[in-house]
């Protein structure tokens, strides 16, 4: 079978879109495919182009991946523009001098920055917004830069603005209408917005006409604008709509709209019937849509066409909602209240910063938008009245009303109801995957691809498996075992709240049994959480983890390895030369860590003590590496020493590991300190990773090594040491105090509700109002802390525990070691081969 | 030969409520585990049948559906410490003997109770 020449010009969000869809659908072997790439970089997330310059680098946001590209068989011309369309001939030229012929050709050109004919605006501070290469450019123009303008108020606007103000400069808005946002807000809305990004420190000018730009002779521009008012800048930045990418379309004959824009059917087919538009160049009836998801739904609906099926593109929801610089807004519908006997309601709320407006048709029982200022919390929920047209209640106000039951009944949606519009999933598919035996959330997400776009609808995504799981008569379980039906985070707010300090008291009032291996150890790291006390004592003794009721390591041949604090890696030569003497005569084999220590391997049981003695003698600290607790803080050289070091991360480091050892925590939490942007310590691939700047300390939280390695976000940047452990010590507690049991700091972020925007929210902003119990409860920790062998030594009852057996001196004899390049290992399957019956011993 | 006898092995001051200690008799590693109530007293194998580690008394004590097992610290596999019994659906048993308490003395029977250990020995 010949298979179907698709040529696909563009690999922009909707271009990828369309690829990885074929893919996912296990049909893009039914075409050979040949795909022009523009830029020198597959796709990536123009959405988020902002965290490009807060942090994130290319590969973050990169979408396409051409490895996967290759393996699916697709010809890729990266850097390849396309110069000219033959229809007649289905044959389409590249910039590299390739001619490619198609059965199929699919346009998804997208838009470029539309920049208004001001006489100036081709100077060189001018730039545009759209791609990485603009980024770059801005930022490097940044650099010698004070002032900063973006021309164009809207929501590309806004995101440029916030782009700014990430690379330091002080920002203006210049907006050629009365207010900003103007296609998703009303004046009401506008002007909250514009009173919370004013505080933020960013200049607004509205109704702001520009006439002219000019270079002065310090480099610098000039604006002129209409009104007579003049406004200086360093660098001036366009982002005031878009336009179509329609000039190959054009020049090849195909059909456009008047003002541009491809035009195009309810299959996506242009005026040539082998000739497909998707995304930003296409035009539908009339209407170009400028944002991602109909482009999805628009790549789809051509794959549908190609398999000979129907799926037609019916419009899009240009609903939004997002977060600009902290401020969130959400526009649904039809906003503005034009439609024919539109009447609206408002709340605004002065004290909190609130607006809320809902527009609803003359009968009041069908929603016809909604515009939400300073909270967006409502959106889910009123998209879904909106989009499926659902009957308001009787008092549709009561839904702006702080939820109490019977103000705000949740609406009852339909099964075709849209939850996900980034991937179009619908109520029902989420439904019908429970009921394919997807109970976890988790699980559910990955298969619908619900709630991974935007995330948008994550909330509602929980809300409607966690019930669809329940009507299937499963149960949603959050219980720790079966002896307590509590989930960790609550059993932790039971034992701060009640003062509970044993294990013996958590079971007898909130639980059943005996305990298990599952509570007793989760439960003694709540204990060790709250209270701090030693481990070992009597009435915790028995809930410890093997590991941690010998305060090391146990080996595959039940042995113990040491492995004492080495704070960021820094150590005197006396010490490294007791760790060898120790080490010699113990007979311990040694290794250096990844956390920059050294690890002794091979102690016996009744060996700890001894060697901790002589440990503890040269000034060693217990490491902690046994618990589920802060290990090390790994550090590079830092600006002591390192000709590139902008922060000293080793006196950092050293203060953070001082700080937070002894730390006991749902599962073990590991940092990092990089001395410069080098990043030598990979501080990203930590739980808390800090890398210096030239201004003070970036914050990274909750990444993690291991099999399924995830960078550290971006969380806060240029901070003090002071304000960086204050964030370290809410962030930490608060993670200590909702973290379910052996939850690394990566995934518990990933269940967070809000994720990234709400940890911020809690910890930077103090949303919860807790960040003051969270500084006290972690100090008092700080405090109390004790080196636990130290305590240990202390208490001859505590040490005696270490003998083999409580009947006799004897050593273990089971054991069996050999030497392994030089040094003492375990034999392999070693242990004890004969049992001897006990009549025999007789 | 096969007369069982009570032996006296240690005091209750040497067990740990909840949790596990270990007696050598002879060249045999005993694991005793002590019912948190003090009630009772468990004796198996301290050998890991899995691994063939002397390491079962450093386990965590559990209870499930009124059997009360230990959890090995290598690799958590569960014996129920009556029978000895995988909890897990594995073919290892844990050697045990009966044990009881008398007085301050610890007792147990030198004869196990179950025999079916499966051990290349």
């Amino acid at each position: 079978m010949l298979l179907t020449r698709l040529a696909i010009v563009g690999n922009g969000m909707v271009g990828h879109c369309l690829i990885q869809s074929l893919a996912d659908q296990g049909i893009i072997d039914q075409y050979t495919i040949t795909l022009f790439c523009e830029e020198p970089k597959l796709a990536y997330d123009r959405v988020n182009l902002t965290k490009y310059l807060s942090g994130s680098n290319a590969e973050d946001l990169s979408l396409g991946n051409i490895t996967d590209y290759e393996s699916w068989g697709l010809d890729v011309k990266l850097g390849v523009a396309v110069e000219k369309i033959d229809l007649q001939s289905h044959c389409v030229s590249g910039s590299d001098g390739s001619h490619t012929q198609y059965d199929k050709l699919i346009l998804a050109t997208g838009s470029y920055p539309f920049v208004p004919p001001v006489p100036g605006h081709d100077l060189d501070p001018c730039f545009v917004y759209r791609t990485l290469a603009d980024l770059d450019a801005i930022e490097a123009a940044a650099k010698t830069a004070k002032t900063g303008v973006v021309v164009g108020g809207g929501l590309l606007g806004l995101e440029a603005a916030k782009a700014l103000v990430d690379l330091g400069l002080t920002t203006h808005v210049v907006e050629f209408s009365d207010r900003l946002m103007m296609q998703q807000l009303d004046a009401e809305g506008g002007a909250l917005l514009r009173q919370k990004i004013t505080a933020l420190g960013v200049q607004i000018h509205t109704s702001k006409n520009t006439q002219s730009i000019d270079l002065q002779i310090d480099g610098s521009l000039s604006m002129a604008f209409a009104d007579g008012s003049q406004l200086v800048t360093d660098l001036l930045v366009f982002s005031a709509g878009i336009r179509p990418r329609d000039q190959l379309a054009r020049d090849a004959g195909l059909e456009l709209g008047e003002r541009g824009g491809i035009t195009i059917d309810d299959n996506c087919l242009t005026s040539d019937p082998d000739v497909y538009a998707i995304g930003e160049c296409a035009l539908w009836q009339g209407r170009i849509f400028g944002l991602v998801a109909p482009g999805y739904q628009m790549a789809k609906v051509v794959i549908s066409h190609l398999q000979n099926s129907e799926q037609a593109f019916t419009g899009a929801d240009m609903s939004t909602k997002l977060k600009l610089m902290g401020v969130d807004v959400a526009s649904i519908g039809d906003a503005q209240g034009t439609s024919v006997g539109a009447k609206s309601y408002r709340l605004t709320d002065e004290r909190n910063g609130t607006y809320q407006k809902l527009v609803v048709n003359s009968d009041g029982d069908k929603l016809l938008g909604a515009i939400l200022v300073g909270d967006a919390s409502l959106y889910g929920e009123l998209l879904q009245y909106c989009l499926n047209g659902l009957a308001l209640p009787e008092h549709p106000e009561m839904l702006l009303l702080p939820s109490t039951s019977e103000a705000s009944p949740k609406p009852e949606l339909p099964d075709s109801a849209t939850i996900c519009s980034c991937h179009n999933v619908t109520k029902g598919d989420l439904c019908n995957t429970v009921q394919a035996g997807h109970s976890n959330l988790a699980d559910v997400k990955a298969k619908t691809k619900a709630g991974t776009g935007c995330g948008g609808c994550g909330p509602m995504v929980a809300d409607i498996v966690q019930t669809a799981v329940l009507s299937h008569g499963g149960e949603v379980n959050h219980d720790l075992c079966g002896h307590f039906s509590y989930s960790r985070q609550a059993l932790y707010d039971l034992v701060r709240i009640k003062q509970l300090k044993t294990f013996g008291q958590v079971l007898a009032q909130y639980g059943s049994g005996i305990g298990c291996e599952i509570c007793k150890p989760a439960v003694a790291s709540i204990l060790a959480s709250c209270w701090n006390q030693y481990v070992l004592a009597g009435e915790h003794l028995a809930q410890q983890d093997s590991n941690d009721r010998f305060l090391a390591n146990i080996q595959k041949n039940g042995t113990y390895s040491v492995v004492p604090r080495v704070a960021a890696g820094e150590i005197k030569p006396a010490q490294l030369i007791v760790l060898g003497e120790v080490a010699q005569e113990f007979d311990l084999y040694c290794k250096i860590t990844g956390g920059q220590r050294i690890d002794l391997l091979g102690a016996q049981q009744e060996q700890l003590p001894d060697i901790w003695q002589r440990l503890i003698e040269a000034g060693f600290e217990t490491g902690q590496a046994y618990g589920k607790s802060v290990r090390t803080v790994k550090s590079c050289v830092g600006d002591n020493w390192c000709r590139y070091g902008t922060g000293d991360s080793m006196g950092l480091a050293i203060a953070l590991e001082n700080r937070y050892k002894g730390l006991r925590s749902p599962h073990k939490l590991k940092f990092a300190v990089s001395g410069c942007i080098r990043e030598c310590a990979e501080a990203r691939s930590k739980d808390i990773g800090v890398i210096a700047t030239d201004k003070g300390w970036n914050l990274y939280v909750c990444g993690n090594g291991g099999i399924q390695p995830r960078h550290a976000d971006l969380f806060a940047t240029d901070l003090t040491s002071e304000t960086l452990i204050k964030y370290v010590d809410r962030l930490l507690m608060f993670y200590i105090k909702t973290a379910d049991r052996l939850q690394r700091t990566s995934t518990w972020l990933g269940q967070l509700d809000g994720g990234l925007d709400y940890l911020k929210q809690v910890v930077i902003e103090d949303y919860l109002k807790l960040s003051g119990e969270f500084e006290e409860q972690m100090q008092s920790l700080v405090n109390s802390y004790k080196c636990e062998w130290k305590a240990t030594l202390e208490d001859p009852e505590a040490s005696a525990r270490f003998k083999p057996f409580v009947n006799s001196d004897a050593k273990d004899e089971s054991i069996q070691m050999h030497l392994v390049r030089g040094q003492t290992s375990p034999v392999p399957n070693s242990g004890r081969g004969d049992l001897i019956n006990l009549t025999q011993v007789l | 030969m096969n007369q069982s006898t009570w032996l006296s092995v240690c005091t209750t001051d040497d067990l740990l409520a909840g949790g596990g200690v270990c007696v050598l008799i002879g060249k045999q590693q005993v694991a005793l585990f002590l019912e948190p109530s003090k009630a009772q007293v468990f004796a198996v194998s301290n050998l890991d049948p899995m691994l063939h580690v002397e390491s079962v008394s450093r386990g965590l004590m559990g209870g499930i559906d009124g059997q009360t097992y230990v959890a090995t610290p290598l690799l958590k596999h569960r014996y129920e410490l009556a029978t000895g019994r995988s909890l897990d659906g594995g073919d290892q048993h844990l050697k045990c003997w009966p044990a009881r308490i008398l007085g301050q003395t610890v007792e147990v029977l030198s004869a196990p109770v179950c025999t079916t250990e499966a051990h290349h020995g």
